[in-house]
């Protein structure tokens, strides 16, 4: 079965298997090529290692020559698809997301575009789903997502999140009763380097409850109506992606302050942990007021200076944090 | 009769004084430059070299007056706004109705540049939580806050989608500090699927039709938003009138382009015909005005090549330019280092290419936008610039890397790979800070090198 790469939330899984194909989510390999200067200085690290593992996706088990599947979500992976297309021509999908919601038209646009990759997908050996399919592969989906937020652990790598976000859960102690400082996590999409991020806070004492990192296990689209399902899955699936999961890229963003500001207080989080990839503008920016709505402190870890100086900086940052919050 | 010389600022004093003997007419926002950096803080100005035509001195008094200009408006009760990122479609739109003027914050990205630093715009968007990684345009969200610049408009206007991070980032910090922003989608523009129906956009991109009727859809709500606002109505009369006046500028540019840009020798330097074409996306905020400043730059033009004039020897490198730099001297070195334009990209082509007058008027604004450089592929843009290379007879191309800019991480790659495997010239990626002084040997080095390869090219 051909497998169809894709690294953004906003790319409906379901869609994707819906058409006979493997959904995975794309963990691109841990080399640091972007740190290198050269005529990619300054892209996005997340970005690059995206373009450098879709150019040998062998390593990472996507097969010989997957499909992927990149979004406009962010202007740098927007401009990583246009280099990739060059390489593999027709082998990349760029899904345009619109950053606006104000608008119908927004939604309706959202919607011809997963239209427009269903086409692609079946020029590309996939089969043109029946409404009975859509459904079934959406109830599959949130099933395994309900189990999951029951504490079910999936058996194998899920295709629904990050699955280095899955195994940040268990690094991280997301289950693991009620001892430690509970935290969060927000930021881009997780590398597997970045579960060094995991053991630093379990060895400072804290545990992480909530990740709302791109991909992450708490940032997934809203739970299907049963009675719409059945009624118009495709709709359904417009809804519960577009209408309902926010994005750091939303204009205006405050759905996302809302929703992380929400959650902290949900899940009693005494601090959050911003991941963000360097160059990453939109998290970024968003920091300074997302620290004025989230309640709780924020402590911004530039994920590729972090990790280039080794773990001891970043369990440095981390346990400093953890030690301040039992303080207050 | 006069000949073209570049000139330093105190040597523009002097000239000053010469034309003003000789019966110089100016209009209100004219005077000596010298004035705009002592009293205005434009500290820049003494370190470039700037073209002694009268018609110059006027482009440079639109450019540098600006401010007082729109600050003047406001006083007078104009509707002022403030349209970020689209570069050249929400102000024609602006621009058809009465009393209301467009300007882009955006333009504060300069501001660092022209004050060298001492106007303390970058500084200030630091503590706004918006940094050096990312583009000087955060020099826009600084001036909102302390109003010492441009006046804070009435209303703010920001397309997003398929733009640069760094402007949806900084955009969205505006809106959350206190100054709404209404914001419009732009998507990506994307090739047509086999079968589709598509339509040719200005520029010679293709679109498909229902990419164009979304973005006319989004331009709907922009004319709802200004009607609103303003409390006129923007008819298609209205705004069929406003792409009339914005044809004009756009021609005007296109001539002066043409005759710029191939005329032996070169009749305007690379400096003021960059803030030419600029004059095209809101027209410095006075329309009229920059009509009389391009009609006074193409008559000193035409002058200049039936006369000989200009600028540079027989052998200069023709050059095709991409982005603007952040520092304007990149322009003077440039020349320094014995190059020339021949040809330009600076992220607003569509604000150059004439909009279409044969369809309804949101009709050819939605064509326009969705015709921009920066809304499609890299690649696609790579193969425009191709083209007017080859039509320029272009010996180089350069790629001006805006710092930070999230877009220009990996344009030069794309472009070079292009240029150089499509039509064997060489390429040269150069990063261009605010004020480039600090990097003038290494640049200069660059550039030379650029102009030698470029030479030697010819002789071989």
């Amino acid at each position: 079965m051909k497998t169809v790469a894709y690294c953004h939330p906003l790319v409906p899984s379901e869609w994707i298997e819906s058409h006979g194909l493997r959904a995975a989510w794309l963990v691109p390999h841990d080399v640091e090529a972007a740190a290198e200067a050269g005529p990619l200085t300054g892209t996005c690290p997340f970005a690059r290692a995206v373009g450098d593992t879709l150019a040998s996706p062998d390593e990472v088990g996507l097969g010989a020559e997957p499909l992927a599947v990149l979004t406009t979500t962010c202007d740098q992976m927007r401009r990583m698809s246009g280099i990739l297309d060059e390489t593999r021509p027709g082998d990349v999908f760029l899904l345009n997301v619109p950053s606006t919601r104000q608008s119908p038209a927004s939604r309706e646009y959202y919607a011809n575009e997963l239209r427009r990759l269903g086409r692609w997908l079946v020029a590309r050996g996939g089969q043109s789903p029946s409404a009975e399919r859509l459904a079934n592969a959406m109830r599959r989906q949130d099933a395994a997502r309900e189990a999951f937020r029951r504490g079910e652990r999936p058996a194998d790598a899920p295709t629904w999140c990050n699955p280095v976000a899955m195994e940040f859960t268990v690094e991280a102690g997301r289950n693991g009763g009620a001892d430690g400082v509970v935290l969060g996590l927000i930021g881009g999409p997780l590398r597997r380097r970045d579960l060094a991020v995991a053991r630093c806070v379990r060895a400072a004492g804290g545990r992480i409850v909530l990740d709302a990192t791109t991909g992450g296990v708490d940032l997934l689209p809203a739970a299907f109506d049963p009675t719409t399902l059945a009624r118009d899955p495709f709709d359904e699936l417009v809804r519960a992606y577009f209408d309902e999961l926010p994005a750091v890229f939303d204009r205006p963003n405050d759905r996302l302050h809302a929703w992380i500001a929400r959650r902290v207080a949900e899940r009693g989080v005494r601090g959050l942990l911003c991941l963000r990839h360097v160059w990453c503008d939109l998290w970024h920016a968003a920091l300074p007021r997302l620290k004025e709505t989230a309640g709780v402190p924020i402590l911004d870890i530039d994920l590729g200076d972090e990790l280039r100086g080794g773990e001891s900086r970043l369990a440095e940052r981390i346990e400093a944090m953890i030690e301040s919050l039992r303080q207050d | 009769m006069d000949t073209a010389e570049k000139l330093t600022l105190a040597q523009w004093d002097e000239r000053y004084r010469t034309l003003c003997h000789a019966g110089l007419r100016e209009p209100d926002y004219g005077g000596p430059l010298r004035r705009h950096a002592d009293r205005g803080g434009d500290r820049r100005l003494l370190r470039l070299r700037m073209d002694n035509s009268a018609a110059a001195l006027r482009l440079w008094n639109l450019l540098l007056s600006e401010e007082d200009r729109l600050h003047r408006a406001r006083a007078e009760g104009k509707f002022l706004v403030g349209t970020m990122k689209d570069l050249g479609t929400v102000p024609v739109m602006a621009y058809a109705l009465d009393n209301t003027v467009a300007f882009y914050p955006d333009g504060a990205w300069w501001t660092p540049c022209l004050m060298e630093h001492n106007e303390g715009l970058l500084a200030l968007a630091d503590r706004l939580g918006v940094d050096d990684s990312f583009c000087p345009v955060r020099a826009m969200l600084a001036a909102l806050v302390d109003e010492k610049h441009f006046p804070v408009p009435d209303t703010l206007v920001c397309s997003v989608g398929a733009t640069c991070d760094d402007v949806a980032a900084i955009a969205q910090r505006i809106d959350e500090l206190g100054f709404p922003v209404f914001w419009w989608e732009i998507p990506h523009r994307r090739a047509p699927e086999p079968g589709e129906p598509s339509v040719e956009l200005p520029g010679g991109y293709r679109a498909p039709l229902d990419q164009v009727a979304f973005v006319r859809g989004e331009l709907d709500r922009v004319r709802r938003h200004l009607e609103q606002r303003t409390g006129q109505s923007l008819d298609d009369a209205r705004l069929a009138a406003g792409i009339a006046r914005a044809n004009q500028v756009r021609r005007l540019i296109g001539r002066l382009r043409h005759f710029a840009y191939s005329g032996e020798p070169s009749p305007l330097p690379a400096l003021e015909m960059m803030i030419a074409e600029i004059l095209s996306i809101h027209y410095c905020s006075d329309w009229a005005e920059t009509v009389a400043v391009l009609e006074d730059l193409l008559d000193e033009v035409r002058r200049r090549l039936v006369s000989g004039d200009g600028y540079g020897s027989p052998d200069a490198a023709r050059v095709y330019w991409v982005n603007p730099p952040a520092d304007l001297r990149a322009m003077n070195l440039l020349e320094e280092c014995g190059g020339r334009l021949c040809g330009t990209d600076y992220m607003m082509a569509h604000a150059i290419d004439p909009l279409p007058e044969d369809v309804p008027p949101l009709e050819a604004l939605a064509r326009a936008a969705l015709a921009d450089p920066m809304v499609g592929s890299t690649a696609e843009r790579a193969e425009r610039i191709c083209r007017e290379a080859v039509q320029c007879g272009a010996e180089a191309v350069v790629v001006s890397r805006i710092p930070g800019a999230s877009h220009c991480a990996s344009e030069s790659f794309v472009v070079a790979k292009k240029v150089e495997g499509r039509l064997g010239l060489p390429v040269l990626d150069l990063e261009i800070p605010p004020v480039l002084d600090a990097l003038e040997p290494t640049l200069r080095t660059r550039l030379e090198a650029l102009v030698e390869t470029a030479g030697n090219r010819r002789h071989a």
